[in-house]
């Protein structure tokens, strides 16, 4: 199918889109939106075209966190050295998503964003960005705020107001992190990822892990995190944490994989994520 | 954008206008301005709107790739962005990398590589390529295939793709590429003949450069596009339907429903009859639904997007029955009645019994084995869907109809029939198709737009979703196999029985044409093997899922899986090598013709030869210590055969499967040739196979000859590409027929060298007689102008420079013996499939590693083709039985509607392919070849169930349900795990 009828304005700059978002959605990559809007599942009725903000794209370090503009293309992303040198996890993520044309025009903004569309696949990011314990930065005319970006990616519903416009994702810092992603085939769905964010602080071992596709909504595992620091990978406490996380999720059961399957390999891949990011 | 519009329905209607978008851009170096609805998606702005049709569409949303163009130089699917957000960019598409005369050095490549084959991904993989290349000139070859991950090919298997660009990577760079060294065991080798060459295809050049001629690029700019709503529910009546909210709507002309269409034209007709019980099903449905997807009611609009507006304006009132989804919920005592005119749900009834008593043999056997064996539900995806364009000439009372189909003349006669039209009155065209495998060989939704452009008498173009595609572009497989057998002492067959239950979804015989292959799987359960006694019954069953139809393999799949698997079962429990079962089992090379027990009389083989070929290939000591190795480490590793016996050249009774094909080959007055053929083009390369075989009897070379198909008012009437017919009926009577016009001719030479008939030889380009030499040309304007026929036609000879040709199969058997045997099938080719796989039993993912096919199809014409066949038929099996599955929830409705969820094989997911010839020439044919495009789909299913058995050996799984997901196997993993406990 092809998108029902909708009014297009394209935005220049933070300001202009700030403005016109009073009375319409923001559409960055379209690469998640415009499939909702081609099933007709969505159809806003006018689309605000953030993805020339110019101002929104680039990779920064802000002190030890890195730092993503919102129209930054996930391919940038993949690509970047810095990104590959600071949050290899991210780098992993980008590059796991879709395929080159969709990665071309995805943004990571984006990503996190489409985890509340009908299709809700987005997930590759904001797994990352939950394990890294990072931040989202949105913006309205009323001003700027932060919100958590693992609350921000674990909520049932999008917390952020129609009118506000997100302009960064801030990754927080780790001595190594890893992503791990089960899919069927290369370019696909996950149907099971973890990402692992390791630090040693004087001799202790701080983790930052976060799931996704095997609950409805991306998980932080905080008791398997503190399992590990306290007890160490092999032990038994992080298995028993493990296995307790599996047994509450509540994972999805769609074509890609039903849910006790993705129940059965969430220790899998947490480990095989920790592990690499040791 | 063309928006015509329709003064006598919008005149009072105060049409809300679209809103607009003001764009300006560069396409392929040129600059536009234009105004076009904001909702406009990009690749509709560069096909409909700058008629720049290289760039298509497989998919809606995203997944294919064959929408590819670049923007400001960066790969971008175009039918996921609106073309207002590339306002002020630069795109480039496929016509801008090279023209027909002028390939790029990576579109060379292409063609010299054969890296393509229906060439509807082409232009797509093109861009993505050239942007890889663009990056990185040195690639490996898995980048290559990362970077193609997002394109997918149905046709190919990749693994020429890849080759393609890694030798167009190397020659941008300025390397000197060595040819591939082609291993090919030949009697005659090529040498001295244009068969047994790879020559380069003659519709590449087109293809590679958006010249291709898909039926979705010819529709004229005044087209109405149809649109089709289909039934949400599997199983409903309809109580009402209200479609003034639609007509109302700006821009829709009209819309049709099932009970116009029962007034006004004729139920569909059935394809296939043989045993069969036929259902009265109109192309709309008219009170009663009986599959998610079924046709409801369609539009004709001005423009696609006001057509799907209209659908979600149509409102119906269903009243829900209980679906009936298994044939177990099918065949219960009570169950709903699809066809409320039938007794029971059973479509299809047959049994078949060898002489001898197949009981007493199966008891006394020293091993009695039991096997069930399920397959489950999937589909062809040719990427090109099913596209229809229909034009009425009002004044002529001719309908033309340009389609994407497999077989023209049956699509003209079931139109035709459908329509109610004197079959004369339709003219049915087909030029490229964007792959079939089966799909393409009905008409149902078909006949649709045919209808709607006979109301309206405007043009009227239907482009299939894919959702459409998957819902109702016809299903296969789904059955369940009973088998039991058995073996002496000696592991020796004593006697086989086999029990088939097929779901045949709603229809297997109007709709589409799928029952038959219960039966053709029935037929062939023997495979490769000597057996003494057989029996099978087969049932096939209607349920509320989608019509049944054919998919590369016809029931040949069915029976290799079946068989195939059985041997594994029986070696294991007999406890020996399998392939030592197989090679106690086989048919004997000296044996052949050898007809089995239900009739069929394969003509050649060599099974011996092709197993140890790939026993060889795949190093099977080496790779048990590498097993052993890989267990000590928790990797598990997995080797399995199976042997393929595949039936091509279908000659079937009662269907639209028969057992003829014609060809008629024309000089030129300047002396070349056209060769007309019924045959269809459909990327497996007709057009350059052809060449090759007639230029080898006409003595010419094949750039002299031009191969014309789809075309009902060109060509004679044939039946088509299917059942790989290509290289039994269509190079058959291609050969026949040209012999026939030699003989033609050497008359005619013989006459104006003045010489006696005797004496003349046909050599290279003509003939000679007495030390002179005639060409073609000088006899064709000798014959037709300069001086003419009275003089230069001997008396008796007829002038016209044709002769025709209809092939028919001598061996073909349609009498039944006292035990009900048949012979339906020219020729067996044969393979032998080998792969090694590797399980991660954590998270029960497998892997193909590597794949090799032992391939044994008589003469091959064109290596490079078969090889091309091969691939891709290896690949397409990769994908049913590792992840192609058509599901449908408790309710009927499907749940695999686009290609995120229907999952086909990536580059990067699938191996190289290697491939051996073995050449054991048939002797049924013309020049010894057989058909060989089915094997892959056939025997790679049980090749990798046996691999991943293997595999997981030291768990002792048995590999019961398919598609082997990571799910499925990972239940089965530990299931064993904790049986073992
Ligand atoms: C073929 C294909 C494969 C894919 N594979 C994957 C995959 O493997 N993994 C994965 O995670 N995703 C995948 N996706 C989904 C999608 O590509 C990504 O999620 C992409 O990153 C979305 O970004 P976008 O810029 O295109 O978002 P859009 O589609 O433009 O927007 C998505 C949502 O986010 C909102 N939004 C976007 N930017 C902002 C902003 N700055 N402020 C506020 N709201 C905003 C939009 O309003 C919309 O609701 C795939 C998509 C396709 C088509
Ligand atoms: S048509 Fe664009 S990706 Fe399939
Ligand atoms: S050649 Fe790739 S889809 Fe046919």
């Amino acid at each position: 199918m092809r998108p029902a009828e909708f009014d297009f304005v394209r935005a220049a700059n933070v300001a202009e889109a700030l403005g016109y978002l009073q009375y319409g959605s923001p559409i960055a990559g379209g690469q998640s939106l415009l499939r909702d809007m081609r099933q007709r599942q969505l159809s806003p009725r006018r689309l605000v075209d953030i993805s020339h903000i110019d101002e929104l794209d680039y990779i920064n370090m802000d002190g030890d966190v890195l730092v993503v503009g919102a129209t930054t293309k996930l391919a940038a992303i993949a690509a970047s050295p810095l990104v590959k040198d600071k949050c290899d996890a991210l780098h992993q993520a980008a590059g796991f998503i879709g395929d080159v044309q969709i990665r071309n025009r995805g943004t990571a903004a984006g990503n996190i964003c489409g985890t509340w569309s009908p299709a809700g696949w987005s997930v590759d990011i904001g797994v990352v960005l939950a394990a890294s314990k990072g931040e989202v930065v949105v913006r309205s005319v009323s001003g700027e705020r932060r919100i958590d970006g693992a609350e921000f990616v674990a909520a049932e519903k999008s917390p952020i107001e129609v009118s506000e416009l997100i302009t960064e994702l801030r990754f927080g810092a780790a001595d190594k992190s890893a992503y791990v992603r089960l899919s069927r085939r290369t370019a696909d769905a996950s149907i099971g990822s973890a990402a692992a964010f390791v630090t040693r602080k004087s001799g202790r071992l701080e983790l930052g892990l976060a799931l996704g596709q095997v609950h409805r909504r991306i998980v932080r595992a905080t008791a398997v995190e503190a399992a590990v620091a306290s007890h160490g990978i092999d032990d038994l406490a992080t298995d028993l944490a493990l296995a307790e996380l599996a047994r509450t999720v509540s994972p999805p059961d769609t074509a890609h994989a039903n849910s006790e399957y993705r129940r059965s390999i969430l220790p899998v891949i947490a480990k095989r994520a920790i592990r690499a990011a040791l | 954008m063309n928006i015509i519009a329709n003064p006598k329905k919008t005149a009072g209607t105060a049409a809300a206008k679209s809103p607009m978008a003001k764009i300006a851009l560069t396409v392929n170096g040129e600059g536009y301005e234009a105004e076009v609805p904001s909702r406009t998606l990009l690749v509709d702005f560069i096909r409909q709107g700058l008629q720049l049709t290289g760039t298509h569409t497989g998919c809606d949303d995203g997944r294919c790739g064959a929408c590819t163009v670049h923007v400001d130089g960066e790969p971008t699917k175009s039918c996921m962005v609106l073309a207002a957000q590339v306002d002020g960019c630069s795109i480039e598409t496929v016509e801008s990398i090279g023209t027909p005369e002028q390939l790029s050095p990576l579109q060379r490549a292409f063609k010299q590589h054969h890296g393509l084959q229906c060439g509807y991904c082409t232009p797509g993989m093109l861009m993505s390529a050239k942007d890889l290349l663009k990056r990185n000139p040195s690639p490996t070859e898995a980048e290559v295939r990362h970077a193609i991950a997002g394109n997918i090919c149905r046709c190919t298997g990749y693994h020429n793709i890849v080759e393609a660009i890694m030798a167009g990577a190397a020659e941008m760079r300025g390397e000197k590429v060595a040819p591939a060294e082609h291993k090919h065991h030949q009697p005659g080798g090529g040498k001295d003949t244009w068969v047994g060459k790879r020559i380069e295809r003659s519709q590449d050049a087109r293809l590679l450069t958006g010249y291709g001629q898909y039926a979705a690029d010819l529709a004229p700019s005044n087209s109405l596009h149809c649109a089709i709503l289909r039934s949400p529910h599997a199983h409903a009546r309809i109580k009402k339907i209200d479609v003034s909210k639609a007509l109302a709507l700006p821009g829709v002309i009209d819309i049709i429903t099932g009970s116009d269409v029962k007034r006004d034209y004729k139920p569909l007709p059935p394809t296939i009859n043989i045993a069969m019980r036929l259902n009265t099903c109109y192309a709309i449905a008219v009170d009663k639904v009986v599959y998610n997807g079924e046709p409801v009611a369609a539009i004709a609009a001005t423009d696609p997007y006001i057509a799907e507006d209209a659908l979600e304006a149509i409102e119906v009132e269903y009243e829900l029955l209980k679906p009936v989804l298994e044939p177990s919920d099918a065949l219960a005592k009570d169950a709903p009645l699809l066809y409320e005119d039938w007794q029971d749900n059973k479509c299809l009834e047959y049994r078949f019994a060898s002489h001898g008593d197949l009981r007493g043999a199966i008891d006394g056997s020293a091993h009695k084995v039991k096997l069930t064996v399920p397959h489950h539900r999937y589909t062809a995806v040719p990427l090109e869907g099913r596209v229809t364009l229909a034009a009425w000439d009002r004044g002529a009372k001719k309908l033309t109809v340009t389609m994407s189909t497999q077989a023209v003349h049956q699509s003209r006669t079931l139109l035709a029939q459908g329509l109610g039209l004197p079959e004369a009155s339709v003219h049915v065209i087909t030029k490229d198709v964007g792959g079939g495998f089966g799909l393409k060989l009905q008409v149902d939704g078909e006949i649709i737009p045919c209808m709607l452009a006979l109301r309206t008498g405007k043009p009227v173009l239907w482009v299939e979703t894919r959702e459409e595609n998957l819902l109702s572009g016809i299903h296969s497989r789904d059955y369940v196999l009973e088998m039991e057998g058995g073996f002496d002492a000696d592991g020796r067959f004593t006697a086989l029985k086999v029990d088939i239950v097929g779901n045949c979804g709603c229809d297997g015989t109007n709709r589409s044409s799928g029952a038959g292959q219960l039966l053709v799987g029935a037929f062939y359960f023997q495979g490769n093997y000597q057996l003494p006694i057989y029996e099978t019954n087969v049932l096939g069953v209607v349920t509320n899922k989608a019509p049944y139809g054919a998919y590369r393999g016809y029931g040949k799949d069915i029976a290799n899986l079946g068989i195939e698997r059985f041997m594994e079962a029986a070696a294991k429990q007999i406890g020996i090598d399998s392939n030592e079962l197989r090679r106690r089992n086989f048919i004997e090379k000296e044996q052949f013709p050898y007809e089995i027990l239900t009739g069929a009389i394969y003509d050649s083989g060599d099974y011996r030869t092709i197993l140890s070929m790939a026993e060889e290939a795949m190093n099977v000591p080496e790779f048990r210590t590498r097993q052993e190795e890989a267990r000590k480490e928790g990797r598990y590793l997995g080797l399995g055969f199976a042997m393929v016996l595949e039936p091509a050249g279908g000659s079937v009774p009662n269907c639209i499967f028969n057992a003829h094909e014609t060809t008629t080959i024309r000089m030129m007055p300047e002396g070349d040739f056209l060769v007309l053929t019924g045959m269809q083009e459909i990327g497996q390369g007709i057009e350059t196979s052809y060449a090759q075989v007639v230029a080898d009897q006409l003595k010419v070379s094949p750039e002299n000859i031009r191969i014309i198909c789809g075309n009902t008012e060109t060509v004679p009437y044939g039946l088509g590409a299917w059942s790989s017919r290509g290289s039994s009926f269509g190079v058959s009577s291609a050969v026949e027929c040209a012999k026939k016009l030699v003989a033609k001719l050497q008359a005619m030479a013989g006459n104006m060298l003045g010489g006696q008939f005797n004496d003349v030889t046909h050599v290279e380009g003509g003939f000679e007689a007495g030390g002179k030499k005639i060409t073609y040309r000088e006899i064709g304007n000798g014959v037709t102008l300069w001086p003419g026929p009275l003089v230069t036609v001997p008396v008796g000879t007829d002038p016209n420079l044709e002769a025709t040709h209809t092939w028919t199969h001598s061996k073909a058997r349609w009498i039944p013996s006292d035990v009900g045997s048949l012979s339906i099938y020219t020729n067996h080719s044969s393979c032998c499939y080998a792969c090694e796989v590797e399980v991660d039993v954590e998270t029960g993912k497998i892997s193909v590693n590597r794949i090799y096919a032992a391939h044994d199809s008589g003469v091959v014409v064109n290596p490079m083709i078969v090889d091309g066949q091969v691939h891709g038929g290896v690949v397409q099996g990769i994908g049913g039985v590792l992840n192609e599955e058509l599901r449908y929830d408790a309710d009927g409705r499907l749940m695999n509607k686009s290609l995120w969820t229907y999952l086909l094989p990536q580059a990067p997911d699938v191996p190289k392919i290697e491939v051996g010839h073995w050449e054991s020439p048939s002797p049924f044919t013309s020049i010894g070849s057989k058909g060989c495009g089915e094997g892959g789909p056939v025997g790679v299913p049980p090749a990798v169930m046996n691999a991943v058995e293997d595999a997981l050996k030291p768990f002792g799984v048995e590999l019961s349900v398919t598609p082997l997901s990571p799910e499925r196997v990972l239940s089965l993993i530990k299931k064993a795990q904790e049986k073992a406990v």
